[in-house]
């Protein structure tokens, strides 16, 4: 699993690096009189769509989108769901509040809440990483602090404090590193969400706008002509499964390796 | 018992209490001036300054809080800036089409989740089990939103099985309801089929692996009696926990289905009121939504804890 799944997402990657040398055409290049060309015409390998833009263009253009928007949700949600996660755990106090609060931002379903905020903000690609980081750092923080409940009364944890390490110490040094499988595991599925909401908001409209090529905005684009040119919307949705998929065993894989007796309850 | 029901509907509150909060201050993200941007650009500003006052944006936002939550406990959401009538009516009048497609996809759900999970325990390391478990990973990683599109041009549009989109109500016709929910039901219910047949797959090896399950085989029960009464009965408890998430994932699901399949429900309700920004169904909407899930998953915890004694004592 871990394998196959660490090889489809490497495929994904070369694909968005390689992106200007896979094909010279431009994403957003328009031509009117090549038009719904059908996969394997000789300028467009993909086809082309309603306004005479590349499929192949846009589709590996797409994966930079859809890459890019993973990474940042990944580090953002990464970085505020164990900070928050690490001070709930750790301080009692704190828990109460903290975790109400994740709690509530968590009673909504995800996309859901995820396409309010960004219709709020405003379409953007940033504004799509804030959406999402939102939306996922707290069920981050959630696996944080379970981690951090359990390690908070290990035995070397109390040697340390008996030893005259402070609090800031022993999260950083002792228990924040012993966080990490956890984490890693619940981050790549992270990755995964965020792949299948950004094709959602694009495709709603509250995501990075056209002709911005992303993987959603493409459905969006074909939807309406599924009859005539199903390979415009066909093309994306492969691309994203591909990629989810990848990334789903990875994280299958990753617990495996890392923690066996983990149990996945995310959503 | 009693002190664990008091313990769990106490800390209730407090998350209740904040996801109003937190649907009511969405609309406080809108950079800028929020009647301007929703009135849109060829507004005159007397236009604005109406919608400001319709939004109660003259007022302070604390004071507009205080007055929301006064309507709230009498039961009123508000007034729909774009449909002209309360927000309450609009959503109790799309509630039936949501109600009606997520019972469907429900149905789906257990019976495929479990199923798969069942048969693939049962015949654990077998093709028989990766075949169940290829489905499973395929449900949680192909979009919805595309498999909806995909079975639209497969099933509707090349060969004619099903209707492309649209609702027929119960009331008039039952059967041409039931088809017309089919291809939505199915692309609503892959996500939750893959997520429950893994989990189920890995509660049934749990409990498969006991003593006890052992011990009804020794005495010669028969294999599926021993699975479904003695293993599946046990690894469903654990399973219990996980309603409240697939409920939330549905309801997600129902935002995208219903706008690929045109059918009048909730989630295209809020859908359309999100992208022509009516705050006041977004906001009753969201509220309405979280609050619920909740209730389930308070219900869903005293269930739990109703069923496996151990749970009580934990906290």
């Amino acid at each position: 699993m871990l394998v196959i799944g660490g090889l489809l997402l490497l495929c994904v990657i070369a694909m968005a690096l390689a992106a200007e040398l896979i094909t010279p055409i431009s994403p957003t290049r328009m031509s009117m009189r090549t038009r719904f060309s059908p996969p394997g015409s000789p300028l467009h390998p993909l086809g082309s769509d309603a306004i005479g833009r590349d499929v192949l263009s846009r589709l590996v253009h797409g994966a930079r989108v859809s890459l890019r928007i993973g990474t940042f949700v990944v580090l953002a949600a990464g970085v505020a769901g164990t900070a928050i996660g690490a001070l709930a755990g750790y301080f009692r106090a704190l828990d109460g509040p903290l975790m109400r609060t994740m709690d509530a931002l968590m009673a909504f379903p995800a996309i859901l809440l995820a396409i309010a905020i960004a219709a709020a903000l405003g379409p953007s690609e940033v504004n799509v990483v804030i959406a999402l980081s939102a939306v996922y750092a707290p069920r981050t923080a959630r696996v944080v602090r379970a981690q951090v409940l359990v390690l908070r009364d290990a035995e070397y944890v109390q040697a340390a404090r008996v030893a005259g390490a402070g609090d800031a110490f022993i999260l950083r040094r002792h228990i924040l590193p012993n966080c990490t499988a956890p984490l890693i595991v619940q981050l790549t599925f992270v990755f995964a969400y965020a792949v299948l909401a950004e094709a959602v908001l694009s495709f709603l409209g509250v995501g990075p706008p056209p002709p911005t090529p992303t993987w959603g905005n493409m459905i969006a684009d074909g939807r309406n002509f599924i009859r005539e040119a199903p390979w415009i919307t066909m093309m994306p949705g492969i691309a994203i499964s591909i990629t989810v998929l990848g990334l789903n065993l990875l994280g299958d894989g990753l617990r495996d390796v890392l923690d066996p007796r983990m149990q996945v309850a995310q959503a | 018992m009693a002190g664990y029901i008091a313990w769990r509907l106490v800390s209730a509150v407090p998350v209740i209490l904040l996801v109003t909060l937190i649907s009511f201050s969405i609309m406080s993200l809108v950079p800028g001036d929020p009647a301007a941007i929703i009135a849109g650009a060829t507004a005159t500003d007397a236009e604005i300054a109406d919608l400001r006052v319709a939004l109660g944006l003259d007022r302070p936002f604390l004071t507009r809080l205080v007055h929301w939550y006064g309507d709230l406990l009498s039961g009123d959401l508000g007034r729909s800036i774009l449909l002209q009538r309360p927000v309450a009516e609009a959503i109790a009048e799309r509630l039936p089409v949501t109600l009606a497609l997520g019972a469907y996809a429900l149905v789906l759900t257990l019976v495929f989740g479990v199923g798969l999970g069942v048969v693939a325990a049962v015949r654990q390391n077998t093709w028989v089990d990766q075949i169940c478990m290829t489905v499973a990973v395929l449900g949680v990683s192909i979009p919805n939103l595309w498999l909806a599109l995909l079975f639209v041009f497969l099933f509707a549009v090349t060969l004619g099985w099903f209707p492309t989109g649209g609702y027929v109500p119960f009331g008039e016709d039952a059967v041409g309801a039931l088809v017309a929910l089919t291809l939505p039901a199915i692309s609503l219910a892959l996500m939750q089929v893959g997520l429950l047949a893994r989990m189920t797959r890995s509660a049934m090896l749990e409990v498969l692996r006991q003593d006890f399950v052992r011990t009804a085989r020794a005495k010669g029960l028969p294999g599926w009696f021993v699975v479904l009464r003695h293993a599946l009965g046990n690894a469903l408890i654990p399973l219990v926990t996980v309603m409240g998430i697939i409920l939330s994932l549905m309801i997600s699901g129902t935002v995208v289905i219903e706008s690929v399949f045109s059918l009048p429900g909730m989630g295209r309700l809020i859908v359309n009121a999100i992208q022509r920004r009516d705050y006041p169904v977004i906001q009753g909407g969201l509220m309405l939504i979280a609050t619920a899930l909740v209730l389930v998953n308070l219900v869903v915890d005293l269930l739990y804890a109703w069923l496996d004694p151990r749970v009580r004592y934990a906290d």
